[in-house]
């Protein structure tokens, strides 16, 4: 059995990072993970999608479809592009409500959809949707660029990880750079503390 | 890149210790634990991070690493030190070996000393390449050993036994990896790191390392021979081997392999399939292929793009006549193109058992906007292109490269045209300029540049081309995230280097147009692109600025910050409209760049200079309200309130559609405007003011988008534009369809009325009809004007008389609310003399009524007087000529003092009208069947209130003539005498504010009957003043004005801000067209008027402007909650590009915040 998550964002939100910490806390947890990324052309405000495995008995990088059992969306309408990759029947959908509107929509080509309408087109192909705007809470952990971090908390707010909280603390410490460590772990707090907040309204 | 940390590199890790490694990192540590001491490469993804880490590493592990200029030349490179002993190790992506393929063909035959493995990084999908070629074929073609790993896992420890591999067998290896695993990311034990193998003395050998024909030969054989032993080697290789027992066999390599695995886990299948796993996949290890085949009833080839082992292994099975079912792509059950994934290979091994499988079933989504990656904000990559869409003439061909630069294929920008591969910017525009006639300007970056561009540049210089090359030097290789080349003064071992220079190399190759500019200075940029296009032969534009990622110019920002903002009085605010003026254009980036040029091109102390000065003299407070002193001089002259800035700036893209609606937002007459106009505009337009300069052509650009605008567009106007109007319950009656009528009625309907015109006469039209010869103003486009108001709504009821047919209680009585009395002035003036009553004498107005409308009797060798300055009399006397009379013509004044249009008089003159100026008759006589007319000789006297001088009768200087016929065409006046039989009052004409009187109680008089006779576009003009009074009238919230008042409208009248009038052209005539017969004047072309509009200086500033999101395009803009441009401060980089371009000054640098 595995862990399957599919991050989809907006290159410069820090989704590969995420993804990074994902996997990483798994590797410091003594588990195996393995993580497909793509680099180059797409991350020049392109879409960007990393896909993390995490198991013993993982081999493949590659999130198949409806297989995932986390989709971590760090932008609404790429959320919904990946929908493929979700299923009613097992995926947790944790989400950013706040959009990026891609330039081809800001000249003219097609129209960003309604966040209530994606809201509402992630919740019908999915277990549960968790969906709230990361970027205040980044903000209120002092940097937005925090973001992805509170997405990583939020995501082990659901409890699904596999692995605890301390080890993400560890892998957050390691990974991003010492000045910006403490604003990184209130950030990841706040987006755990988040899901359950939401989780308990519900 | 990876950040540097002062820590060690986790690619450097102590043995046994776990770490998360990029397949690319994984890679990297195999090398260095198979002893590799010399690393070479070209950055290209997916390949990049191995270049990447060895930079970050190298120093610290021992070994030599570079970033070679090119492919090829990383290949010689590490070849050679492996010649001289040295484990060595060139890295690229797949197209790269194609670079490199002349060396690398040749270093198979001569094989290696210390060992040497080439890494092709392939790209199954096109993830980041412009091809998806197989490189597993350059194995055979090279005829080398080659490796393939599944994971990244398997990478490392292939890379880490390659080395000793290629000593052993004397032969190049090739490692061939795809996107997939050198982009994973996974767990990898470290094992012991060995001393990197460096290299030594080059042992000099004439029969392996110099293939001569007659080497190569033996080489040749040698490489044979090798490759036999290789093949012995496959057969005993741990990276080829059976897993699994079940009946049904499955042949895979590559990633493929990791996709089987989750496949048949998930299906529940391990059991039944047998896999022969290859990892050394050339040559191939047959024995084990064929004893493998044997064992089970079918086989399944799994591999991504070309059916390579399917093709070679079923070969084989025919020589061994081993007669077994097999699936794969030549079947079609998989596919040539693209990548795999779990869901295509659980499908084919499904097939294989005779089971269905279905992809989990995709979601029903609605269409989702595309988001493609863009240039980042601040790339100065943007502002070259930018710069270059401002100079290049439209049909100009942007061949490009391979770079960040080549994003520039995105619109708004579109300035990627053509480009196969490295370097064909340069050559491609080479063929062109050969091929073509349209003006070329290619794009390279430095590295490219570096690269393979200074072959290109050389072979066109040499064969007399001529272009324009632009190298865009932004200090590094960016898309593959920042390496150094050649230009930097930095190497791959982060040790400072001699940078190489750029213009010398330039310089060398025989340019004599070389201009260096920052593309952060648009002005510059585009005057060096205006220049460059000028110039004959090959001209070389070197852009330099830094990449914006780059992280010194990251922490330059963070330093030294700068702010811009958006000051939204100045943004997407009217200059040339009233407030609340509907405008329906919608913004048009090619429209609104004619706009930012004109912005660009103006000096900046200039305009600041004005700018402060404004606001000193006219607001010391600085009221935000002053961008209206921006406004354009054409647009405030017209009496019509058209924005004819706007409609002059979209015909300068060709975009006639856009211009139409500009006029119809105002008035209904386009064609008849746009025809016999007095354009007041074109006095104003400052190009005219301008020293050797005339105004630009605005009318006729008018009468262009009128006849250009293609079907249907009037209506779509009216789709936009009927969004605009209100309901309104309430009726008003429109007498009269002259052009204050109409102008009234249109109006009022866009103001939410119901409105009917009614007419005295059977036609619609007034004296536009009856009094404007059909050869000034064709009849289509007069009744295309009219036709449409029916479309919008107005109604028209002809033969109608006011004063009999009804009255104003009548329509009262018939549900109107208001009346609007457009009657018009059509009463003759006479001139007071004795005769003027004969037979043989008549007025303007009749003689032109029974010339457009009646039957008029030939005048062939008669007489004609015809006496008068206005239009009335030159259209009188050229319809005369036209009917075969000899004519003349009398003015009390001097030809300068005509009102009528000059270039009307100077038609006049050249048909053949006699002028006679200072005189005027005073009598007339009948003589038999003449007219004997005695004039009065005047001359010109004080000015007065006309300011023209007064004509002064001379003392005995009368003299007498013969004619056959007299027209006295000295002007019109209102029939006062219906006016005041109808509501028994004198009208009080001083009280016409604005050309408008309120007679009575929901009766309003405008128009030529208030101001006496006007021109057609002020008529218009009293019609809308008296339609926005009619509507104050009834309504409690009226729509406001929709001109300006007189007092109101000389504040806007400031001279604009632009400067660069060295530059003008002549006004344009349209030429291209042929003039039908009996016609004065025809409209342009499109291209003709394209070219004329683009004369105008864009004088003022303009709400339907969005040039900063769609034509700039930079990511740090978004729109906020009403739709207003703001910058992102978290996203600005604060290159300024846009506080230059915005048309209206509206960004500005935030200082001392």
């Amino acid at each position: 059995m595995s862990l399957d998550i599919f991050i989809t964002g907006v290159g410069g939100q820090g989704s590969i990072l995420a993804s990074q910490v994902l996997a990483e806390a798994a590797i410091h947890a003594g588990m195996k993970a393995l993580l497909g990324e793509i680099h180059g052309m797409a991350q020049r405000g392109g879409k960007v999608v990393s896909q993390v495995r995490i198991g013993e008995d993982v081999l493949s990088p590659m999130v198949v479809d409806g297989g995932a059992d986390v989709l971590l969306g760090f932008e609404p309408l790429e959320a919904a592009r990946a929908l493929h990759k979700a299923s009613p029947e097992k995926t947790v959908a944790v989400v950013s409500t706040r959009p990026i509107i891609p330039f081809t929509v800001a000249i003219g080509q097609g129209k960003y959809p309604d966040i209530d309408e994606l809201m509402d087109l992630i919740r019908g192909r999915t277990r549960e949707l968790i969906a709230f705007d990361p970027e205040e809470l980044a903000l209120q952990a002092g940097n937005r660029l925090t973001m992805s971090i509170v997405m990583v908390g939020a995501l082990h707010g659901t409890g699904l990880l596999p692995y605890s909280y301390a080890d993400l603390e560890e892998t957050v410490r390691k990974l991003v750079p010492r000045k910006a460590v403490d604003v990184n772990l209130r950030a990841l707090s706040l987006g755990r503390d988040k899901v359950r907040e939401l989780r308990e309204q519900a | 890149m990876e950040v540097h940390r002062r820590t060690m590199h986790k690619v450097l890790s102590p043995p046994d210790k776990i770490e998360l490694l990029l397949g690319n990192e994984a890679i990297t540590r195999g090398a260095l634990e198979g002893g590799v001491g010399v690393v070479a490469t070209y950055p290209g993804t997916p390949s990049s991070e191995v270049g990447n880490t060895f930079h970050a590493v190298a120093k610290d592990a021992g070994v030599y690493f570079e970033f070679s200029t090119n492919e090829k030349v990383a290949v010689e490179v590490a070849y050679a030190a492996s010649a001289a002993g040295a484990r060595a190790l060139a890295v690229m992506k797949h197209v790269g070996v194609n670079v490199a393929a002349d060396a690398f063909m040749s270093i198979a035959y001569m094989g290696v000393k210390g060992g040497y493995v080439l890494m092709t990084a392939d790209d199954p999908g096109c993830h980041s390449s412009q091809n998806e070629q197989d490189n597993r074929r350059y194995a055979r073609l090279a005829n080398v050993p080659m490796l393939e790993p599944s994971d990244h896992e398997e990478a490392r420890d292939m890379m880490s036994v390659a080395f000793e591999l290629s000593e052993k067998l004397d032969l190049p290896v090739l490692f061939r990896t795809t996107t997939r695993v050198n982009h994973m990311r996974g767990p990898i034990k470290m094992r012991p790191l060995p001393e990197p193998v460096r290299g030594g003395v080059f042992e000099k050998n004439n029969r392996k390392w110099t293939p001569v024909p007659a080497v190569a030969k033996i080489r040749h054989k040698a490489n044979l021979a090798n490759m036999e032993r290789a093949r012995e080697e496959a057969e005993r290789s741990p990276f080829n081997f059976v897993k699994g027992s079940g009946k049904h066999g499955i042949i895979v390599s590559g990633v493929a392999y990791a996709y089987l695995l989750d496949a048949l886990m998930i299906l529940g299948l391990e059991d039944e399939f047998s896999i022969l796993k290859l990892g050394f996949t050339y040559p191939l290890p047959e024995r084990m292929i064929r004893s493998f085949i044997e064992s089970v009833d079918d086989v399944l080839f799994l591999e991504e793009l070309d059916p390579v082992l399917e093709t070679e292994i079923q070969a084989l099975m025919t020589r061994w006549n081993l007669v077994k079912p097999t699936f794969g792509k030549h079947d079609g059950l998989l596919p040539l193109d693209d990548e795999f994934d779990m869901d295509i290979v659980a499908a084919a091994v499904s097939h294989v058992v005779g089971r269905k499988y279905g992809r989990y079933p995709a979601p029903e989504l609605p269409k989702l906007p595309d988001r493609p990656p863009v240039l980042c904000p601040g790339c100065p990559h943007r502002a070259t292109y930018f710069a270059a869409k401002i100079a290049a003439p439209k049909n100009t061909v942007f061949p490009s490269d391979i770079g960040c630069y080549t994003l520039g294929i995105q619109p708004p920008l579109n300035t990627a045209d053509l480009f196969t591969c490295m370097g064909s910017s340069v050559t491609m525009a080479s063929g062109l300029d050969v091929a073509t006639d349209a003006p070329v300007i290619s794009f390279i970056g430095d590295s490219t540049f570096f690269h393979s561009g200074i072959t290109g540049l050389m072979n066109a210089v040499h064969n007399k081309r001529s272009f324009v090359f632009v190298i865009m030097d932004n200090s590094t290789t960016a898309m593959t995230g920042h390496q150094p080349h050649p230009g930097r003064p930095i190497d791959g071992m982060r040790e400072p280097a001699p940078p190489v220079s750029i213009e010398a190399m330039v310089k060398a190759a025989g340019v004599e147009f070389i201009r260096i500019v920052d593309p952060h200075d648009l002005k510059a940029t585009i005057h060096a692109f205006e220049e460059a296009l000028a110039h004959e032969g090959v001209s070389v534009i070197i852009t330099r600025a830094p990449c914006k990622l780059l992280p010194i110019e990251k922490k330059k920002y963070r330093q030294n910050p700068r702010v811009f903002r958006v000051d939204h009085s100045k943004c997407s605010v009217c200059s040339n409209l009233p407030d609340g003026a509907v405008c329906t254009l919608e913004p048009d980036p090619t429209v609104v760049i004619q706009r930012s040029r004109s912005k660009i091109m103006t000096l900046p102390d200039e305009v600041e200079d004005r700018w402060e000065r404004r606001k000193g003299d006219d607001d010391p407070k600085g009221s935000p309200d002053l961008h209206r002193g921006w406004g354009s001089p054409c647009s405030q002259a017209c009496p019509a309130g058209i924005c004819a800035q706007n409609y002059v700036t979209s015909m300068a893209s060709g975009n006639a559609e856009a211009a139409l609606g500009l006029v119809l937002d105002q008035m209904p007459l386009a064609h008849v405007c746009g025809t016999v106009c007095t354009h007041p505009c074109e006095d104003a337009c400052f190009r005219g003011i301008l020293r050797d300069s005339e105004p630009v052509s605005i009318m006729n650009l008018k009468r262009t988008a009128a006849e250009e605008a293609p079907e249907g567009a009037r209506s779509r106007w009216y789709d936009r534009r009927s969004h605009f109007v209100p309901k309104r319950s309430k009726k008003v009656a429109v007498i009269g369809a002259g052009p204050a009528g109409l102008g009234a009625a249109w109006d009022l309907r866009l103001r939410g009325y119901d409105v009917t015109v009614f007419e005295k006469e059977e036609f619609l039209g007034g004296l536009m009809r009856s009094g404007i010869p059909a050869f000034r103003l064709p009849r289509e486009g007069l009744d295309e004007d009219i036709v449409f108001m029916k479309e919008i709504g107005v109604e028209f009821r002809t033969g109608v008389q006011f004063g009999t047919d009804i009255t104003a209680e009548s329509l009262k009585k018939d549900g109107y609310d208001a009346v609007f009395l457009g009657i018009g002035a059509n009463v003759p003036r006479h001139l007071g003399v004795s005769g003027e009553d004969l037979e043989l004498v008549t007025d303007g107005i009749s003689f032109l009524r029974e010339f457009n409308l009646g039957s008029p009797q030939r005048l062939d060798g008669r007489r004609v007087m015809i006496t008068g300055g206005g239009d009335t009399a030159v259209d009188a006397a050229r319809a005369a000529l036209r009917l075969g009379a000899e004519v003349h013509l009398y003015y009390r004044r001097t030809r300068d003092e005509m009102p009528a249009i000059s270039h009307e008089i100077d038609l006049m003159l050249s048909e053949g009208v006699h002028l006679h100026e200072l005189a005027v008759p005073s009598q007339f006589v009948k003589e038999g069947t003449n007219l004997k007319i005695t004039f009065q000789r005047m001359r010109l006297g004080e000015p007065d209130a006309s300011g023209r001088p007064r004509p002064v009768p001379v003392e005995g200087g009368d003299f007498e003539e013969l004619f056959d016929l007299a027209v006295v065409a000295i002007g019109q006046h209102t029939e006062t005498g219906l006016l005041e039989k109808q509501f028994g009052v004198k009208v009080d004409w001083s009280a016409a504010k604005g050309g408008v009187i309120e007679i009575q109680p929901d009766v309003f008089l405008g128009g030529d009957a208030v101001t006496g006779p006007a021109t057609v576009v002020e008529a218009v003009g009293a019609g809308k003043r008296a339609a926005y009074a009619i509507d104050a009238h009834l309504s409690e919230d009226p729509l406001p004005p929709r001109l300006f008042d007189e007092d109101e409208k000389k504040e806007f009248m400031v001279k604009p801000m632009i400067m660069n009038w060295e530059k003008d052209r002549h006004r344009a005539e349209p030429s291209a067209r042929e003039k039908p017969a009996g016609l004065d004047t025809v409209s342009f072309t499109i291209e003709e008027a394209m070219d004329e509009a683009g004369r105008c200086l864009a004088c003022a500033v303009c709400e339907k402007c969005d040039i900063c999101i769609t034509a700039f395009a930079c990511p740090a803009f978004y729109r906020d909650r009403d739709g207003k441009p703001q910058i992102d401060p978290l996203i600005c980089v604060g290159c300024g590009d846009c506080a230059q371009l915005c048309p209206n000054g509206a960004i500005y640098e935030v200082v001392g915040e």
